[in-house]
């Protein structure tokens, strides 16, 4: 299913935070999205979603505005893991997961009798079908992400968007849920997240867009020529003149340089 | 789990039993067995039975499990362990009914009822609607909103009990105010029960929705809930079954705030059967409540002296066990 934005101004309150927006996006590869803090990310994201309607411009999926698909059918299209996730009460692991079902199941009829089926088999594929059992509020960041990621394969989305999921991640845990990512989206999923590190951008992604003043500033993809040596001139006018590409074995990464040392 | 359930629903029909038995004019159990086959020819223990104690038995079996379930809701709902069916102001609001009943409507019963009932009700509408006035993340405005609204109707209760008779009709408000069931017949057991039916079975309907709503707004949101319509649902059944119970009861505490902690404790914790567990649970919780209500002392005393001695103690007990299993620290 292709995503796309039309000349989208978002508002919230009365303040602008996206301003005459396009994109589109096929849900193929990695686009992993840039851009400081408060620049807009989460809200384009959650325009994406229907959550925010524009004020201005379209969102089409599929070619159809988003406000015209009914809850399911989104639901059954788009998965969503946001940042700031509430800890549920009384919900197990696999209880959590068996919730992909929902949006395949009547309003009033219990999605567990097959979610909980499925739920077990995607923990189980994902290698954590011991962590089933336990209450959510006991498990650790790290394991929470992996527990969403079992929920969305349950959901089977085509598409699947991630607000900053590599947050709260330590170093390797990091590297480990990117992995996962990438066979996500090897498997035909479009995977599409909010990053701060450019240098695991550079790494993992195949698309990376710079969200900057309101609207995006860059978009490279990793086929085209030049593209790391773009991103780094992109990244300067956004975080500043600091951000410097290296290259290692082969590998690229941001590094922030300064004139003199603290 | 299911063991634990028929324990539950034995002890369900036990209690009830017992609060057909106890009262001023004491049943015993075989009394009961012949008035049920028919074979009692003693009138008076007949009357007793089926015009005072079972019509009053009845009520306060639905009522303890509305009230349960209507804390259950609102606590998943919030995800707030603290927030009793109050919340949105829907007691002060049945007071405020209540009171003016009283005190403008000679306290005819049925008047007394219908305005406490509606009062209840405007109030959680009015809180909702200033929620939605004030925008902002949706939860917390509509706590707030509750607050405003308990704290207005408060003082629309003082005022009114300002102005009221000393010597009769404050005294009037005050008992209304801590509850009883001591006028329950079957007109308001019948009342009590459709409207609490009506409220379970919105709710019942919805429950699974509910569950997917303890994610918080975004994931639901993501997981296809109609996450408006569906907190509006929820609002409106737990505010009927709690308006339901007190516009006949008075104001019955804590009932819907420890209950859905007892059955977490005593059942673990899992949405869909917490759900019906809450029911049973605050059932004979406050069946025992007004059983010892009318039994202690000579004179009956008010529910609400007994549900908050009850809650209270239940509370201490409940935050040592979790100080023990060492929960207090984590943060849930």
């Amino acid at each position: 299913m292709e995503i796309e934005l039309r000349q989208v101004s978002v508002f919230l309150g009365e303040r602008p935070v996206l301003a005459e927006v396009n994109l589109r996006l096929l849900p193929e590869g990695v686009t992993m999205l840039l851009g400081r803090n408060g620049a807009g990310k989460t809200t384009l994201m959650k325009t994406i979603l229907g959550r925010y309607r524009p004020k201005r411009g379209q969102v089409l999926l599929d070619g159809r505005p988003v406000e015209q698909w009914t809850a399911g059918e989104r639901s059954r299209r788009i998965a969503y893991i946001p940042q700031e996730r509430e800890i549920p009460m009384g919900c197990t692991a696999l209880e959590y997961a068996a919730m992909g079902q929902a949006p395949y199941t009547p309003f009033y009829k219990n999605y567990d009798k097959i979610g909980l089926k499925e739920g077990a088999a995607a923990l189980e594929e994902l290698g954590i079908a011991a962590l089933g059992a336990r209450q959510m509020t006991r498990l650790s960041g790290g394991e929470k992400k992996l527990v969403a990621i079992a929920r969305t394969r349950v959901q089977k989305t085509p598409w699947l968007i991630l607000d900053e999921p590599t947050a709260s991640l330590d170093f390797t845990r990091e590297h480990h849920f990117l992995r996962l990512l990438r066979k996500e989206s090897q498997k035909g999923r479009g995977v599409f997240l909010t990053i701060h590190n450019p240098s695991l951008a550079v790494q993992y992604a195949d698309r990376i867009l710079v969200l900057g003043e309101k609207s995006i500033l860059g978009d490279f993809c990793r086929e085209k020529d030049g593209f790391p040596r773009r991103l780094e001139e992109c990244l300067r006018q956004i975080y500043g003149p600091e951000i410097l590409l290296t290259e290692q074995e082969g590998r690229q990464a941001l590094l922030w340089k300064e004139e003199e040392h603290v | 789990m299911r063991k634990k359930f028929w324990i539950m629903i034995v002890i369900w029909i036990g209690t009830f039993m017992l609060s057909c038995c106890v009262g001023r004019y004491d049943l015993s159990m075989t009394d009961i067995g012949q008035i049920l086959l028919g074979w009692c020819d003693d009138a008076m223990k007949c009357n007793v039975f089926w015009r005072i104690r079972l019509s009053r038995t009845f009520l306060v079996a639905v009522s303890g499990g509305a009230l349960a379930l209507a804390g259950f809701v609102y606590q998943s709902m919030f995800q707030n362990p603290l927030v009793s069916p109050d919340v949105l102001g829907v007691s002060s609001g049945c007071s405020v009914g209540a009171i003016t009943a009283l005190l403008f409507f000679g306290g005819s019963a049925v008047i007394s009822q219908a305005l406490s009932f509606a009062a209840g009700l405007a109030v959680v509408a009015l809180s909702v609607a200033l929620a939605q006035a004030m925008g902002g993340r949706k939860l917390y405005s509509l706590i707030l909103a509750g607050i405003i609204l308990g704290a207005l109707s408060n003082a629309v209760i003082m005022t009114l009990k300002y102005g009221a008779d000393p010597s009769r009709q404050l005294a009037a408000i005050e008992y209304w105010l801590m509850g009883s069931f001591h006028t329950a017949n079957w007109s308001d057991g019948i009342v009590a029960g459709l409207l609490s039916l009506g409220a379970f079975l919105l709710l019942f309907l919805l429950r699974w929705q509910l569950k997917l709503l303890i994610l918080g707004g975004e994931e639901a949101f993501a997981l296809g809930v109609r996450v408006l319509p569906v907190r509006l649902g929820g609002i409106l059944g737990a505010t009927v079954l709690t308006a339901a119970v007190v516009s006949v009861a008075g104001v019955v505490s804590w009932i819907g705030l420890i209950v859905p902690h007892m059955v977490r404790m005593i059942f673990g914790e899992r949405f869909e059967d917490n759900f019906i567990q809450s029911v049973f649970c605050g059932s004979i919780l406050l069946m025992i409540a007004d059983t010892l209500a009318r039994s202690i002392f000579t004179a009956e005393i008010p529910i609400s002296i007994l549900t908050s001695l009850i809650g209270a103690i239940f509370l201490v007990v409940f935050l040592l066990t979790r100080r023990k299993e060492g929960r207090w620290s984590d943060g849930d």
